[in-house]
């Protein structure tokens, strides 16, 4: 692995520690966080957008959490946090890979330097936008929810106005089609490549892959994140994972930049190379 | 065609760019979803690539179905570009200087948009490559254009709506005023130093060079928030109008974006950018962006499909502020679901290895080179 994401990662971890204005309690870590940062929990009802009077998702999301280093309850080893599954169906917290997926995803595992997306700057794909680590901003409108990510400019546009999705194009972060339900953003993504991982640990997919993703908002600082994903190639059965996510209290919060391949070339002038 | 055609055709766009240039190219009512199903190996995606110019979906050259209207507003009165747009014209994706010796032949990007990368998903690792690449009168690919070696580009013909004026109105000239250091600097640049141009390394455009880039611009509009969304690279503009402070982060911190903040004068948006990078140049042909440039840039609707925009620039390496003056035009008017695709870069990026030593670097080279021009 490039010594330089260890670093990137604890960087990025100091910043999110500095752009916090108020400590939220490391909420997520188990399955099926229960929205409990402050304020949160049952009869939580989230403001209104302006335009529409649906519920306002808008702000800077972050994961406080180990599900980019791995889904499933895992050890720690090299650039990789131990951490419980997120995985909460099945209820033994693992992904119910078809034959032969395991394998696969232990030699990713063990080749994860090389072999891991984010590694070479990569979009991470859906649903790892989300709880990659860094900060993404949600804008949203009556016709789309827009997510841009820090990491590598991503940018997510959920489409509110039609549900189709395009045919016969794969999309490294899939295409997004939303809907409300109540006050939960349900967004459908299909058209996902299978080229992203993920989390670190090599956990993989087929481009068959769909995503169904859930964003609530339990509390006035934290939104329940839920996904299940359904890949006839690759898994048994659908699969779900949940956690929270954490909005930037900060006075200002101001979404900043990872554009993460441009610092090869700064490494590459600090090592001398 | 020039050297700089193999850079269209070795950056690894995948799919959706290719579609996306299709339906940049064919000014038909095609939705995304009306639009053909490519299917993995690849439709001859830039079949009709190559036309000169450097028009963006409506970049000034776009048909216009609907007649321009009034200025529509937000809920609070504000005025809405929420939308798609064309690429401000004049621009300077190629040089934002006139070319010596160009006349009249406008500024176009030599291929513009034209010739998908064969419909296919380019080098993205992995998959079968698509169609073979288009030729097209012009550059080969959803490129950035492709930096000019020299910047002595042939230019692909009259750029709509240029009409031959250049967005650098003062000087009087149209040249960036640079001090005599910072000429010589960008002299190097063109000469020796393409390979640093910043769009082959796939990052983002800086400001404001990110206005005028090729394949349009979404704009997204709310309370708090101004938010330009290119599909060229996936490139984003943030720009608070929640009546925040400048520089709400520091002065150490530096973006290739910038830092912005906006606010509104009337029914003019105006948005004073800082905190910029020094990674990023005015346009594709090394006439670099000192990185203590401070950008104001005021955007004024004048109606429904129109936008004029004046920006000034200053540095200390320069003689005097740059002032630029130019419109952005409503695109896809004709396709009211149109949507931005995906545009991949980095995933499949090719050309950073082409680039021999005669224009300015190696891959391989790239420290050592960094390093003598850009001392940190």
């Amino acid at each position: 692995m490039k010594t330089s994401f260890a670093s990137m990662m604890l960087a990025a971890g100091v910043m999110a520690a500095a752009l916090w204005f108020a400590p939220t309690p490391v909420a997520g870590q188990a399955p099926g966080g229960k929205g409990g940062g402050k304020g949160g929990g049952k009869g939580y009802v989230a403001p209104r957008a302006v335009e529409d009077g649906k519920a306002d998702l808008q702000g800077i999301w972050q994961t406080w959490n180990t599900a980019e280093y791995g889904l499933e309850a895992h050890n720690a080893a090299t650039d990789i946090h131990a951490g419980k599954s997120f995985i909460v169906d099945p209820a033994d917290g693992m992904i119910p890979y078809k034959a032969g997926g395991r394998a696969k995803q232990q030699e990713n595992f063990n080749k994860r330097e090389q072999l891991d997306p984010i590694n070479h700057c990569h979009m991470t794909g859906v649903p790892r936008f989300v709880y990659n680590g860094f900060p993404f901003q949600i804008f949203q409108t009556t016709k789309y929810i827009q997510m841009i990510s820090e990491y590598a400019h991503m940018v997510r546009n959920i489409y509110m106005t039609r549900s189709q999705h395009f045919d016969g194009v794969d999309f490294w972060n899939g295409d997004s089609r939303g809907k409300w339900d109540g006050d939960t953003l349900v967004v459908d993504v299909g058209n996902n490549n299978d080229m992203t991982w993920f989390d670190r640990m090599g956990n993989h997919h087929s481009d068959q892959l769909t995503v169904i993703e859930k964003f609530t908002r339990t509390g006035p600082d934290v939104m329940q994140y839920e996904a299940t994903m359904t890949d006839p190639m690759a898994f048994t059965r659908p699969w779900t994972i949940r956690m929270d996510l954490h909005r930037n209290t900060d006075q200002y919060p101001t979404l900043l930049e990872y554009e993460c391949h441009s610092y090869f070339e700064d490494d590459a002038i600090r090592l001398g190379k | 065609m020039k050297k700089n055609g193999f850079l269209g055709s070795t950056l690894a766009v995948v799919a959706a760019a290719a579609v996306a240039a299709v339906l940049v190219l064919t000014p038909v009512s095609m939705t995304g979803q009306d639009a053909p199903a490519p299917g993995k190996g690849g439709p001859p995606g830039g079949g009709k690539g190559g036309g000169g110019g450097k028009g963006g979906p409506g970049g000034g050259g776009g048909k216009q179905a609907a007649p321009a209207g009034p200025v529509p507003r937000m809920p609070d009165g504000k005025p809405d570009m929420s939308g798609f747009w064309g690429g401000v014209t004049p621009g300077g994706n190629v040089s934002i200087e006139p070319a010596a010796g160009r006349g009249g032949a406008g500024k176009g990007a030599p291929g513009g948009p034209g010739g998908a990368p064969g419909g296919a998903p380019g080098g993205a690792p992995g998959r079968a490559p698509g169609g073979p690449p288009v030729a097209g009168g012009g550059a080969p690919g959803g490129a950035p254009g492709g930096p000019p070696p020299g910047g002595a580009a042939p230019g692909g013909g009259a750029a709509p709506g240029r009409g031959g004026n250049n967005v650098i109105i003062d000087p009087p000239d149209g040249k960036v005023p640079y001090n005599a250091k910072a000429r010589a600097k960008s002299d190097d640049l063109i000469a020796n130093g393409m390979y640093h141009e910043p769009e082959l390394h796939c990052f983002m455009s800086g400001t404001p060079h990110n206005m005028w880039v090729q394949f349009g611009q979404q704009t997204i509009q709310t309370k708090d928030y101004v938010i330009f969304n290119w599909e060229f690279m996936h490139s984003r503009r943030i720009i608070p109008v929640d009546g925040r402070p400048h520089q709400v982060t520091s002065p150490a911190v530096k973006l290739f974006q910038g830092e912005s903040v906006g606010h509104w004068e009337g029914d003019t948006l105006v948005v004073d950018t800082t905190n910029q990078n020094d990674k990023t140049w005015f346009d594709t042909s090394g006439h670099y962006k000192p990185e203590d440039v401070h950008v104001v840039e005021r955007f004024t609707m004048t109606d429904s499909n129109t936008i004029e925009y004046e920006a000034e620039v200053t540095s200390a390496e320069f003689t005097q502020p740059m002032k630029l003056k130019a419109r952005q035009t409503r695109a896809q008017t004709n396709n009211p679901d149109y949507e931005h695709m995906e545009f991949a870069c980095i995933e499949g990026n090719q050309d950073v290895q082409h680039y021999t030593e005669d224009k300015g670097g190696k891959a391989k080279n790239v420290g050592a080179r960094t390093q003598k021009q850009t001392p940190r």
